[in-house]
């Protein structure tokens, strides 16, 4: 058949290929990307206002605990131990906040060994009290992780049995808390002065996520790695802080077994999960949470109702956590699981969002 | 391998006949065998060029240890070395070994799609390692020097010579030389060694390899972890030397010495010891003595550490990924070993097995000396008797079982008790 142009073919060739390029423009301008939002707000304030303030504090609690110890050494009465005791209750909860981080220079640093390893080696901390060197600051810093920190520093106040009086110290004891507990704010100073903008400035990694960080290249990686550490710390405290002690119905497993300091421990390490979720530790801010309730605000209500059921359980437990190990596990299995749920929700609904934004 | 010979060419021969007749059915050409017989030769010859040999252990422990009392019993397929030998001439071989310990290592990624998202799951299937422990070439010039390049054995020590199961009593190798040195210790270098002196009694061995990382370096175990085998590569910042001098006497025993040299610093992770020298020396004196039915091995061996103390303040700062344990080292390790066995078998009828009873006794320190500042931890001088039998059901295969009862430097809670029960063997072409 013999095709011929006119005017009426050549118009709606015209007109097709007319079409043909406007369809042809309108896809191409739905598929050009649209720029995706900015989580460096939220970045940046858990990395200055939680983080870094968490260190900070850690730190000045840490100081108030070493010139508590002085005065105990210099004064040694009940009334003193008391107060050096609730100083060291006062610096765990700091650190047991920061559990939900433990990356950073607490990892690389290798500080979080240095200043909480348990259980205490008593043997081989009975071994150096029986010794005669002289136990200054540095020959402490120079011993093995489960020699010094803070179960060091409790097992010393507190005594192994948990109702050491002021009377039952000796001489080398003294010595080696002076020297331990200036270990400790030593080491929780290196690390508040890491983060700090005025000091070395790590912080700089988390508020410069996906431009000039050299660690987080996108601010997906850095929030992966704030969920991934509030995942961590749900772990250890089920299965590890409240799950071994439990299973194995052994008291030697219990951190801060001597003070009776555990739940305090539990919920605090509950909080750090909250702090970095929400975004707040003195201040409010923006934080995970306010990620995530742009997928889905009842998840993100839900994972906060889920802290607080956590802690709560974690409170009702009735008496010490030492006394409900064995006397009250239905209390501390409540607990236990109520923070296995935080994990869960975590890691197969929280991370799937941050990983597919 | 006479034997071997003969027998491999006379089937490579009949499966040629067999061949040859089914598929073509005719009477065979007198021509045609004689290139049978030349090719089986060849072939046989090109197989007489490789070789193979093998060891393994799979133990089974009973441990009653006070210093740790949830310790499990366990069972371990502790190893199985494969040795391949490639002969290119008569100067020139390929050696390679490779280990599986533990029962290997495998890991799988899966997609697990009863999790509620349908996650992408890494299984490690088992534990273990599977390792390429020797790589090398050996250049044979003159007895009384040849060559070796690549990766290669270290034979510092007494356990290095006795690698095998049925050469060494306890159940597994030397406690104090496994404490202390890795065991086994390979590197990449250099290995020059022979024979020499009148009858060739002397047997020599050099080397210059590359060295330690001491980041590795603990209390407990003092260089022993600074073996780098963490990494694809292995830093070689630092090269170090090692030597060995035997003077062999009748029935394969040996006295002699053997020693190390070589910094560290600079093979650590980062250069976080960086112009600080770290120089590890040690050296040992041996002895493995064998009369007819009784043996009698023992070594002294004494080690220094450079700036151990800068060295543990830098392991202190260790990131936790690095998995080190960043424990204070010591700059002197002490130890020594006497163990002596009898075939009991001897006093009977039966002269185509072997009972050994064995004992032995071993003392080291890891911490013997320390710098100023650094706490000389008592539980790392420990002392072990061991006692127990070796029964050889055939010269290539042993039943081993033995207690050992080791004491820690510490005032209470020290002993630790371990009941073993295990089988060896070892096996090569080369003895057919």
């Amino acid at each position: 058949m013999k095709t011929q142009l006119n005017w009426r073919n050549t118009t709606a060739i015209g007109l097709g290929l007319m079409a043909m390029t406007f369809t042809s423009c309108k896809k191409d301008s739905t598929e050009t990307p649209t720029a995706k939002k900015s989580y460096s707000a939220n970045i940046s304030n858990i990395g200055t206002n939680v983080i870094t303030q968490t260190y900070k504090e850690l730190a000045s609690k840490s100081a108030i605990l070493y010139s508590e110890v002085v005065k105990l050494k210099d004064n040694q009465t009940a009334s003193n131990l008391d107060i050096a005791r609730g100083a060291w209750r006062d610096t765990r909860v700091p650190w047991e906040k920061s559990e939900g981080f433990l990356f950073g220079p607490v990892d690389t640093k290798g500080i979080d060994p240095a200043i909480d390893s348990w259980p205490v080696n008593k043997i081989d901390l009975d071994a150096v009290l029986a010794g005669s060197d002289a136990l200054t600051e540095s020959f402490i810093d120079a011993l093995a992780g489960e020699l010094k920190g803070f179960h060091t520093i409790e097992y010393l106040l507190w005594g192994g049995t948990g109702n050491k009086q002021v009377g039952d110290f000796t001489a080398r004891e003294f010595e080696y808390l002076l020297s331990v507990t200036e270990n400790l704010k030593n080491k929780t100073k290196i690390l508040a002065d890491s983060w700090d903008p005025a000091g070395e400035n790590f912080v700089k990694n988390l508020t410069e996520a996906g431009t000039s960080s050299s660690i987080y290249l996108t601010e997906k990686s850095a929030l992966q790695e704030l969920v991934q550490g509030m995942i961590g710390i749900a772990d250890e405290v089920a299965n590890g802080k409240i799950n071994d002690p439990l299973s194995q119905q052994d008291l030697s497993k219990e951190e801060s077994q001597f003070s009776h300091n555990s739940k305090n421990d539990f919920a605090n390490n509950v909080r750090s999960i909250s702090n970095v979720y929400n975004g707040k530790f003195n201040v409010n801010g923006l934080g995970i949470y306010d990620v995530v309730k742009e997928s889905d605000q009842n998840l993100a209500d839900r994972l906060n109702d889920e802290i607080n059921a956590a802690i709560t359980a974690i409170d009702n437990i009735p008496g010490t956590f030492s006394d409900a190990v064995f006397n009250n596990q239905a209390a501390v299995n409540e607990a236990k699981d109520k923070i296995t749920v935080i994990q869960t929700t975590l890691e197969s609904e929280i991370l799937p969002i941050i990983n597919n934004l | 391998m006479k034997n071997g010979f003969t027998i491999l060419s006379f089937v490579i021969i009949l499966l040629g006949h067999q061949v040859e007749g089914f598929g073509q059915n005719t009477t065979s050409n007198p021509n045609d065998s004689t290139q049978q017989v030349q090719l089986a030769e060849k072939l046989a010859k090109a197989i007489s060029k490789l070789s193979m040999k093998a060891y393994g252990v799979v133990n089974y422990y009973n441990y009653d240890w006070q210093t740790d009392p949830d310790r499990r019993d366990a069972v371990d397929i502790e190893r199985i070395n494969m040795y391949m030998k490639y002969r290119f001439t008569d100067k020139i071989t390929l050696k390679t070994e490779f280990e599986i310990e533990h029962g290997g290592t495998g890991a799988t990624m899966e997609l697990d799609k009863f999790e509620e998202f349908g996650e992408f799951e890494t299984e490690i299937e088992a534990g273990g390692a599977v390792l390429l422990e020797q790589l090398n070439i050996t250049f044979n010039y003159k007895p009384w020097l040849n060559i070796r390049a690549g990766r290669l054995k270290l034979y510092v020590g007494v356990s290095s010579k006795l690698d095998l199961p049925v050469d060494y009593f306890t159940g597994y190798r030397s406690t104090m030389e496994n404490t202390i040195l890795p065991l086994g210790w390979y590197e990449v270098g250099l290995e020059a060694f022979g024979d020499i002196g009148l009858k060739k009694k002397w047997s020599y061995k050099l080397y210059l390899v590359n060295g330690l990382s001491s980041s590795g370096f603990s209390s407990a175990n003092w260089i022993k972890r600074g073996f780098q085998r963490r990494f694809e590569v292995a830093n070689a910042e630092n090269l170090a030397v090692a030597g060995r001098f035997d003077y062999n006497l009748k029935n394969k025993s040996w006295v002699g010495v053997s020693g190390y040299f070589g910094n560290s610093n600079d093979n650590r992770p980062k250069p976080d010891l960086e112009g600080v020298p770290g120089h590890v020396s040690i050296v040992d004196a041996h002895a493995c003595l064998n009369f007819k039915k009784f043996k009698v091995r023992s070594m002294l061996m004494y080690g220094h550490l450079q700036n151990s103390d800068l060295i543990s303040e830098a392991n202190r700062n260790l990131s936790n990924n690095l998995n080190e344990k960043r424990t204070p080292v010591g700059s002197d390790m002490l130890g020594f070993f006497v163990e002596s066995g009898y075939d009991v078998l001897s006093f009977t009828k039966v002269k185509d097995k072997q009972l050994f009873v064995f004992g032995r006794y071993d003392f080291y320190d890891t911490m013997y000396g320390v710098e100023p500042g650094i706490f000389k931890n008592p539980r790392w001088e420990r002392s072990a008797v061991t006692f127990g039998i070796n029964y050889f059901p055939h010269p290539e295969v042993v039943i081993k079982s033995h207690y050992a009862m080791r004491t820690l430097g510490l005032a209470v809670d020290n002993k630790e008790n371990t009941f073993l029960i295990g089988i060896g063997f070892k096996f090569s072409t080369r003895n057919y």
